[in-house]
């Protein structure tokens, strides 16, 4: 098929996830994991019954008006519905091994279970409901278990978001540097300074990716042009658990050690140090825009990414090279040349979908926070698309998240992924560093303060493909 | 050490009777590197980093071999009889191999291991000249210095005025470490950055220069009047460059022919060769991949692998391989089939082999990622010699031909050529490139007069 960019009819065949996180509108969402039934028609009778309510990205050809509903699967999930072999042969190798057996990769404990995901667990469908009351997905969630009892399938389980707020758990605007994936422009819109523009093919399936090629991609039959990849995209979904008393003690202990002597000067020693190891500050303001104080003038959606690392802050002096958003997303700064830098990032780029769970908890509950048993559990429900997941999610959590020796770092941990550094000795000391003047100051004892609870790999099939899936024969 | 940062391959037929007890002996060994009960690398004199493989040929037509790649300090005669003093139980390894002299202690030992020694067609080093003793001692300066500027007194003094500027601050860090670790080593080491960066000035002048001066010789020829040399010297171009002519022609004809991979699956890993990677911040790829059939690619192949290994002895030298910061060390060998034609089945070739080893930083994903996107052309100029390399055009993959920028392809190519590593051991585990070079300079310009750009720079490094 040739490479073309998207049309207004991809558009209707293109879930609506890959435009939109639905985070304007719809407040609350639920994702329903769903094991199927072991006969494939059944597998194909719960599917074929989820269709008409899959939410398309063309506004037109939306069902409900009030509901968002996506539909990913996973490989298992794909076999149960018989999907013919060289559908499953052109799955990634990641994702039929399973993030559960990619853990060691990801920086993940050695935990030996998982509230969902691990060995014994497996996901094979996921529906993600967003609605705009929390009545309406009780509801619609409602509906989900009785058709799984009608198809032999059942719930595996049922995570709730909490309600929309615009900040995660540590307190923090998230999701700010999304790449710009092309698109349509009375969807898409232009992108906005400082976004990268990246290649259709590094989201999407079926379409020219950063170098060229279109990505490789399940295939309905052994035809070179067969359409069923095209217009499908990989999910990744991954439970974290925050700790939020744990991140803001530490901080607060070091902002209250160095206010006097290294913080001498700064108007809120606490918010300076939260933004230094996050690289933004809470509102979303870059370090690279707002150095010493948080400005929001720079945290409107025009500024928010108008900066580059290389040029202006090689060093790190305002925005720290391990901070997690230079980590996740070095820009121009990843080697020497800052233009070959941004050509190997754009290669790299997922779009983030992720949603809140749990009970907000303010920076004074947190400081104020007495652990005991039974604690209320908070979190992120990690989403992401691309099209590899080998050269998107795991890349940036194994290469830049994960790598103790990103960018010239020594032995040191991403302060925010918590993950364990590859090849680290989990009982070594966890370092992290600020450059500054007169040298670099450098903090002991970074608390691991997200830990994963879960997840999986799944397809994100485009409305034609799920519809083949449902009705394939016997 | 002007020795340090060698290559040596051994290449020893292994005893087919031994070969199941050898994988078991290699297994142990590489479950437990550090305190198994048989060889333990660790007590290796001057070692990098060092590997065993076992080297097998899935027609069975050739014979097995062990391959015990090193990159170590000395020359490999000196490397050699250090091992064989300080580590004989290397015996437990290698006398799985046929006509093993017994043991390393042994006289015909160090003549045994050189007649099975493998010249690397192609051999890169990120730190050329660096001893391994260097990188652990300025690793350990580099330490110093961080528990000093940790500190909080230093960090009061740092913050006086009399420490306004980055000299002055860099003047007292090193005194202060003098101070607070007097047994410690600050003495700047022979400078090996001197000697990079003339060989590098010698490439980049020198080509130039030899340039300039044929064609000088050319022009005093032609005032001299020696027509008949002039005819003689134009013959030998005209012959030379139909020669030259033919050849491209014949590279363009198989590049047309030859058999490309095909691909239609996401890249995947049948040998679940990943499990043995990512468990250290290094890593390593062992690669084994057969030649296209014919003289012809062989000597193209040693044509290029000759080409890099020259501009990786002086031109890569400052720890960037084309655009490509990860590598520690990476070697290409060819292996060629030295049967005897009598034994080579009927109408087949000779399968002369092409080995690459590697030592590097972070990920597979990431290191190949740093192949395509950075190094494509030469990683291509060499592979696309051998079977089943992505298409090429004109060796380097230019135009239409997709090569190494193949991203899926090649990293599939890669996977299916890539073999496991029984052996693999770091002997210095806590280091990335970045994190060596760095390390040297620290050392380097601790105790000299630093200008305040210099001072800003190093500040930076601490």
């Amino acid at each position: 098929m040739a490479a073309q960019g998207v049309t207004a009819a991809d558009l209707r065949d293109i879930q609506g996830l890959v435009y939109s996180a639905w985070n304007t509108q719809h407040g609350h969402a639920a994702f329903v994991f769903v094991r199927l039934g072991a006969s494939a028609p059944d597998a194909r009778r719960w599917l074929a019954g989820t269709l008409a309510s899959v939410t398309p990205a063309a506004r037109a050809a939306r069902p409900h008006a009030h509901v968002r509903y996506q539909v990913a699967l996973a490989p298992s999930g794909l076999a149960k519905l018989g999907a013919p072999r060289t559908v499953s042969d052109a799955l990634p190798e990641e994702a039929k091994a399973g993030m559960w057996s990619r853990k060691a990769l990801l920086g993940d404990d050695a935990a030996p279970r998982w509230e969902l995901g691990d060995a014994g667990d497996p996901l094979d469908a996921l529906v993600m409901i967003y609605t705009r009351d929390a009545a309406e997905r009780e509801q619609l969630v409602a509906a989900e278990g009785e058709r799984a009892r009608v198809t032999g399938a059942a719930i595996a389980h049922v995570q709730l978001t909490d309600p929309l707020r615009d900040r995660e758990h540590f307190g923090f605007a998230d999701g700010l540097a999304q790449p710009y994936l092309p698109g349509p422009p009375e969807l898409v819109g232009p992108p906005r300074p400082g976004q990268r523009v990246i290649a259709t093919g590094e989201i999407l399936l079926g379409y020219e990716n950063a170098y060229g090629y279109q990505p490789a991609a399940p295939k309905w039959t052994a035809a070179a042009d067969d359409p069923f990849g095209r217009n499908g995209t990989y999910l990744v979904f991954r439970k974290l658990e925050q700790d939020v008393p744990a991140l803001w003690r530490w901080l607060a202990a070091n902002a209250e050690a160095l206010k006097a002597t290294e913080l001498a000067g700064i108007e809120e020693p606490l918010e300076y140090l939260a933004a230094k190891v996050m690289g933004r500050w809470r509102s979303g303001a870059s370090l690279m825009l707002a150095p010493d104080k948080d400005n929001k003038a720079v945290a409107i959606p025009d500024r928010i990414n108008a900066f580059d690392y290389a040029r202006d802050d090689a060093a790190g002096l305002r925005c720290p090279i391990a901070a997690h958003v230079r980590r996740a997303n070095p820009r121009d700064a990843r080697g020497d040349d800052a233009e070959a830098s941004l050509k190997v990032v754009d290669r790299h780029r997922i779009l983030r979908r992720g949603r809140s769970y749990g009970i907000a908890m303010t920076i004074e509950e947190a400081l104020a926070h007495v652990a005991a048993p039974g604690d209320a559990t908070r979190g992120l429900y990690f989403i992401s698309l691309q099209a590899s997941i080998a050269r998107g999610f795991e890349f940036i959590q194994q290469t830049w998240l994960g790598s103790p020796g990103f960018n010239g770092l020594h032995h040191e941990v991403d302060p925010i992924m918590g993950n364990q550094p590859q090849g680290g000795d989990p009982t070594a000391p966890r370092y992290y560093t600020i450059p500054a003047s007169p040298v670099r100051l450098r903090l002991a004892n970074v608390p691991r303060v997200v830990r994963a609870r879960g997840g999986g790999y799944f397809f994100l099939p485009s409305l034609s493909a799920l519809a083949q899936l449902a009705g394939a024969p016997a | 050490m002007k020795s340090a940062t060698q290559a040596t391959t051994i290449l020893a037929e292994i005893d087919p009777a031994k070969l199941p007890e050898l994988r078991d002996r290699l297994t142990l060994i590489g479950q437990r590197t550090d305190d198994n009960p048989l060889f333990r690398p660790r007590e290796l004199p001057d070692t990098h980093f060092m590997r065993f493989v076992l080297v097998e040929d899935a027609p069975g037509e050739l014979r097995p071999l062990l391959a015990w790649e090193t990159n170590h300090d000395g020359a490999p005669a000196d490397y050699l009889a250090r091992v064989a003093r300080t580590t004989p139980a290397i015996d437990n390894v290698l006398d799985c191999c046929l006509a093993y002299p017994g043991t390393a202690a042994g006289p015909d030992w160090i003549a045994w291991m050189t007649a099975r020694a493998y010249r690397s067609a192609a051999f890169y080093a990120a730190y050329r000249g660096i001893p391994r003793r260097r990188v652990l001692d300025d690793a350990q300066l580099h330490a110093a210095l961080q528990t000093i500027a940790d500190d909080p007194a230093t960090r009061a003094a740092l913050r006086e005025e009399r420490h306004a500027t980055a000299s002055a601050r860099h003047a007292y860090l090193a005194a202060r470490v003098a101070a607070a670790a007097p047994t410690l080593d600050t003495e700047p080491r022979a400078d090996a950055a001197v000697r990079w960066t003339t060989r590098r000035a010698i490439v980049q002048l020198g080509i130039p220069a030899a340039v300039g001066l044929l064609v000088l010789l050319g022009a005093l020829v032609g005032l001299a009047g020696l027509v008949p040399v002039l005819v003689g010297v134009a013959a030998v171009l005209l012959a030379g460059g139909a020669a030259i002519g033919l050849a491209i022609a014949h590279l363009q004809h198989l590049e047309r022919t030859d058999v490309p991979i095909d691909t239609s699956a996401p890249v995947h890993d049948t040998h679940a060769l990943h499990l043995e990677e990512d468990y250290y911040a290094q890593n390593q790829l062992t690669h084994l991949v057969y030649l296209k059939p014919g003289w012809f690619r062989l000597v193209v192949c040693y044509l290029v692998l000759t080409v890099i290994d020259i501009a990786a002895r002086f031109y890569f030298v400052l720890g960037d391989l084309n655009g490509i910061t990860s590598i520690h060390f990476a070697r290409w060998v060819i292996v060629r089939d030295r049967r005897d034609i009598a034994a080579i089945p009927p109408g087949q070739a000779r399968r002369h082999r092409l080995l690459f080893f590697s030592n590097y930083d972070g990920s597979w994903e990431s290191y190949l990622g740093e192949f395509v996107d950075r190094s494509s052309s030469g990683l291509t100029a060499i592979w696309s010699n051998t079977v089943l390399f992505p298409r090429t055009t004109n060796l380097t993959g230019a135009g239409a031909g997709d090569g190494a920028r193949n991203e899926e392809a090649f990293k599939q190519w890669t996977r299916d050529h890539q073999i496991a590593t029984q052996v693999w051991w770091t002997g210095i585990p806590r280091s990335t490139v970045q994190n060596v070079r760095d390390d040297v300079a620290l050392r380097q310009q601790l105790r000299v007069t630093l200008t305040e750009t210099e001072a800003q720079v190093w500040l930076h490094k601490v």
